[in-house]
């Protein structure tokens, strides 16, 4: 069974630390380099390179059989990086209608909130970034999430609405669809149906 | 009082067969994976014919021949899934992926040093283990030992996929050697009696359908966690 569970490194074990710092600094130095120098120029040079990619990049200690992956963040790095924290409220949004500068939407709370009713609203075009702004129109689903980050020692509160990118629509899914829809319709009892065979 | 969850971490992981070298950022705004101003900050860290690697914005792309990996640590996490969907439901359609995981971890601290000490010892008796248990026990101060790492795992099979949910449970060093908690919630799917002609269509029709459920089963053993050590 193949495993896709994260893998984290614990940057006490010295073995991962060092492999992981080795990591980051090759490829700082060497790989990321416009310089001619860093490309092997002889046989011996390149085998040279090709085990030093193996074991450095790709992870693998072909001397010690073992196969290390490249390391997710260390842990003075994650304390770094900002992250969602637990309080947030998030909303699936759908664009009801677009004017030039704003758009109507109707809401529907995700997680967070104990709001179990839709709710409407209107954003300023200007709140989403430029690069998305062809993807605000009738139908299309964005996200709302309102909440804390933190952010080194310390936390701020963000809100950010993030339009969704979504797959087109296949054959599949819209057959799929279609037949989901037609086995609703064909549940319903109707009540004249009801009263006209009683 | 109430535990919160200070930080937070999401990852979709495919299984299959992959070429880490077309990942890039300028071929992921060719196909409007993610916007231009995206791509055009994007940090790649390496393209090479065996790992790519690259982050975008606040999602981070690691592609390995055997491995594709996306996560990011800023809600909403939907935009995973948006992102798996489109590359290997419109673009790479026919890439072959024979399973995936969703992952969810995060990290929380007990009020106080001892409030996480019993969490351990509950989920660990030292008793079983007889003499070694009896050192721990009796550490104290900077020596005291204790749990450093337990994985939980439910086998759930389907109709359409073998697959598991696994909880693992250690010390948090990101938030404080001490206090600090991480659990991780790793939701495995094998997928069954898969054909050549099958590529990613399968993987992504039960991926779209699982992804929402198998994040509230994390949050929901997450949650469970952090409401024990509040």
């Amino acid at each position: 069974m193949a495993a896709t569970a994260e893998i984290q490194r614990n940057p006490s074990e010295t073995t991962d630390a060092d492999e992981f710092s080795l990591f980051q600094h090759f490829l700082a130095v060497d790989l990321n380099s416009d310089s001619d120098s860093a490309e092997p120029s002889s046989a011996d040079q390149y085998r040279g390179w090709e085990e030093l990619v193996h074991r450095k990049i790709l992870g693998v200690d072909e001397q010690n059989q073992a196969i290390y992956r490249p390391s997710p963040r260390s842990s003075s790095e994650v304390r770094k990086e900002p992250s969602s924290t637990g309080k947030l409220v998030e909303w699936e949004g759908v664009v009801e209608s677009v004017m030039s500068d704003k758009f109507d939407a109707r809401l529907t709370a995700i997680k967070g909130s104990d709001v179990d009713f839709d709710e409407f609203t209107s954003f300023e075009v200007a709140r989403v970034p430029q690069d998305d702004h062809d993807l605000i129109h009738p139908g299309a689903l964005f996200r709302l999430v309102v909440g804390y980050q933190a952010l080194g020692g310390t936390r701020q509160q963000y809100s950010r609405l993030t339009f969704r990118r979504l797959p087109a629509w296949n054959q599949n899914a819209i057959d799929e669809a279609q037949l989901k829809f037609k086995q609703i319709v064909n549940n319903i009892e109707w009540s004249d149906e009801v009263t006209s065979s009683g | 009082m109430q535990v919160e969850i200070e930080r937070s971490h999401w990852s979709i992981v495919l299984v299959g067969s992959f070429n880490p070298t077309i990942f890039n950022p300028s071929w992921l705004e060719l196909h409007d994976v993610v916007s231009k101003d995206v791509a055009a900050m994007a940090e790649t860290e390496i393209v090479h014919n065996q790992i790519s690697s690259m982050t975008l914005s606040d999602i981070r792309i690691t592609v390995e021949a055997d491995r594709f990996q996306v996560e990011t640590k800023i809600a909403p996490e939907i935009r995973l899934l948006d992102l798996v969907s489109k590359v290997f439901g419109d673009i790479l359609p026919h890439s072959k992926i024979t399973g995936f995981g969703i992952n969810k971890s995060a990290h929380f601290r007990t009020q106080t040093a001892e409030k996480r000490i019993e969490l351990g010892r509950g989920l660990a008796p030292l008793y079983i283990w007889g003499e070694f248990g009896e050192r721990i026990a009796a550490s104290e101060g900077d020596l005291v030992g204790g749990l450093m790492s337990l994985r939980l795992r439910e086998i759930k099979n389907d109709v359409e996929s073998n697959g598991h949910l696994e909880a693992r449970i250690e010390p948090s060093n990101a938030l404080d050697p001490k206090t600090g908690i991480l659990v991780s919630v790793n939701r495995h799917f094998d997928l069954k009696d898969l054909t050549e002609k099958d590529g990613a269509r399968r993987a992504m029709i039960k991926l779209d359908k699982e992804f929402v459920n198998a994040i509230a089963e994390s949050d929901k053993i997450i949650a469970h966690i952090a409401e024990m050590v509040s």
